[in-house]
């Protein structure tokens, strides 16, 4: 897999006036997942949108590879970033498996490789069962998971997600991240808003914290997540033990 | 991750009552639609007032085709086959067609399955244009005279769709509710538009929008086929070239965009050839409503929603419905004929109301 690495460099977006993401940098290295966490409307998802390429900053700049984001032509850009977004509305009764096929598109047609990679996402995700399901059937859970499915197919360098896990049940939350890992292990960047603090301290190799549009923390789980800085950013006391199989800090909202 | 199959016992004991998608095979569609096709176009040539035999019109065609030799049979035959009903029946199929692909093709577009070129306003907009052109410009002669309404009818239909996308275009977490409200608010501006056309008419351009409005296949011509067709094939091939496109534009257009579709310009191009076909079709036969919204639904539910199946497949059904319409509308009341638009919205209506009911929980 091309490594590619994904920077944002004193980024800002502006809607009506209103600063959504500002005076953000960073530089995410190919290998790497990265957890993008903070309160409701802090700027997580609108900064997965810089660096999806579906939103221009109006100050600074987002660079895929050597290239800003929103100036990538549609088709090479789909060959390297993968984009899950929050909402999957299906009104059309594809099948499970179509809909997953459909990352392929921006492949050149090989199809016994494309059905070969199609396979094992279904497998990965746990969908084999629900290939001929038609789509506007499954549960909310379900079409994420089949969301993801359709992210994994792309097979690109760079992984998007905006809280993939939020409607999953709690296998599939560890399979979905789990598999996330496996793709950072072949060398993809992998980039995740999460709103599960826990998720993020076992699954991230590091955390952003957004807080009201900024990056107020950016550094390994452990550093990141500390009970002082929670309580200054989400407003909540909590507790921080450890995760007694992985030593992960472990985040308990105090009562 | 060595999860098996079977380690998943929520996702299995799901699979046994779930709805498991069921896909007829394209080619049989195909060939069982265009014999269907086939049949409605002879018999649709072969009844009327003046009954011609199944076996008098095979002769007459084939004479045309230079096949064999029709010269024995009686001119008048000849002519009423050859003059009146082949023309009519050949822009039914046109029409019929373009009506269903571009239904099928809106309902992509706007990621919502209740879209149709007559309920999002599509329809009222060509007709706007098509009253204004006869109005504004009718009395032009010649070659000019047999352009302007078609371009007047694709002019305004392109705008309309334009504006009823740029108001309702999916991803602006508005809904099937904004679209049809959008779709009722600019089809009320040009009813308002046509009737004000309408009231500003003279008597001579008012008896030609009277027929025209009526929605009818009457008075056709050959003439008007050929101009007709360019116009139509060129909206029709566009349209099959871009069924790759309209799967993905399902998804929604930041999905379609994640996967590599250029969304600007596939949108313009579905866009155009909508407004082509639907303005072509609106231009030569009035507004027959609900052949883009009824057809693509039950073809949805034989070949599926993949577009390089829908669109054919809706293309044939479509033109199958409009000619047995069409022919339905001149035998059932002789010599008078009833408006092909009354049937199309005695069948259509009901059948969008109960749609309504039916998705409310998914589209809303």
């Amino acid at each position: 897999m091309r490594p590619v690495t994904v920077r944002a460099e004193a980024a800002e977006y502006r809607v009506a006036g209103r600063a959504l993401v500002q005076d953000v940098s960073f530089a995410l290295e190919p290998g790497t997942l990265t957890a993008l966490v903070g309160p409701n409307g802090a700027g997580k998802s609108t900064m997965l949108g810089l660096l999806a390429g579906d939103l221009e900053p109006s100050g600074g700049g987002v660079l895929i590879g050597d290239r800003p984001a929103a100036q990538w032509p549609a088709k090479p850009l789909a060959r390297l970033r993968a984009v899950m977004l929050q909402q999957h509305s299906a009104h059309f009764g594809f099948s499970v498996r179509e809909t997953v096929a459909m990352g392929r598109l921006p492949h050149d047609v090989d199809e016994a490789a494309d059905e070969e990679i199609v396979e094992a996402a279904l497998t990965a995700g746990e969908l084999g069962n629900l290939r001929d399901r038609d789509v506007t059937t499954l549960s909310g859970g379900e079409a994420a998971r089949v969301a993801f499915a359709r992210t994994a197919v792309q097979t690109t360098p760079v992984i998007l997600l905006d809280e993939p896990t939020a409607a999953l049940d709690l296998r599939h939350q560890e399979l979905l991240l789990r598999t996330a890992q496996a793709r950072r292990d072949l060398g993809a960047t992998v980039v995740v808003v999460l709103h599960d603090l826990n998720l993020a301290a076992r699954y991230a190799d590091r955390v952003l914290m957004f807080s009201s549009s900024r990056l107020a923390a950016d550094g390994a789980p452990a550093d990141v997540l500390t009970a002082d800085r929670i309580l200054q950013v989400y407003g909540q006391q909590v507790h921080l033990l450890r995760h007694p199989g992985s030593g992960a800090p472990l985040v308990v909202p105090a009562d | 991750m060595t999860t098996k199959a079977g380690a998943d016992p929520v996702a299995q004991e799901e699979t046994s009552h779930a709805a498991r998608v069921r896909r007829a095979p394209l080619l049989l569609c195909l060939i069982v639609g265009g014999a269907l096709l086939l049949a409605v176009m002879f018999l649709a040539v072969s009844i009327g007032p003046l009954r011609v035999p199944l076996a008098e019109v095979w002769q007459i065609m084939a004479g045309r085709a230079g096949l064999a030799d029709a010269s024995h049979l009686s001119q008048r035959d000849t002519s009423v086959v050859w003059q009146l009903r082949v023309p009519r029946v050949v822009l039914g199929v046109m029409v019929g067609s373009a009506l269903a692909i571009s239904g099928a093709a809106l309902q992509s577009l706007f990621t919502n399955p209740l879209a149709d070129p007559g309920i999002i306003g599509v329809t009222g907009g060509a007709s706007a244009g098509a009253v204004g052109a006869i109005v504004l410009a009718g009395s032009a002669g010649g070659l000019a005279g047999q352009w302007i309404v078609p371009l007047g009818a694709f002019a305004a239909g392109l705008g309309v769709t334009a504006l009823i996308y740029a108001l309702a275009r999916p991803g602006r977490a508005t809904g099937t509710a904004r679209m049809l409200l959008v779709g009722i608010a600019v089809g009320s501006a040009c009813q308002a538009l046509t009737g004000f056309f309408t009231y500003i008419a003279d008597d001579s351009q008012l008896q030609t929008l009277v027929f025209w409005q009526m929605g009818s296949l009457g008075k056709v011509t050959w003439p008007q086929v050929v101009a007709a067709a360019p116009v139509y094939l060129l909206g029709l091939l566009v349209l099959m070239r871009r069924s790759r496109d309209l799967d993905v534009l399902t998804l929604g257009e930041r999905q379609a965009q994640h996967l590599g579709l250029n969304v600007r310009r596939s949108r313009g191009t579905v866009i155009v050839a909508t407004a082509l076909l639907t303005g072509s079709a609106v231009a030569f036969a009035g507004s027959i409503g609900f052949i883009g919204l009824v057809v693509p639904h039950i073809v949805r539910l034989i070949v599926g929603p993949g577009h390089r199946a829908l669109l054919p497949v809706s293309a044939l059904a479509g033109a199958v419905l409009i000619v047995a319409a069409d022919s339905a509308a001149r035998t059932l009341n002789p010599p008078s004929e009833i408006p092909i638009g009354l049937f199309t919205a005695a069948v259509g209506a009901p059948f969008f109301l109960y749609l309504i009911v039916r998705e409310k929980r998914r589209v809303w």
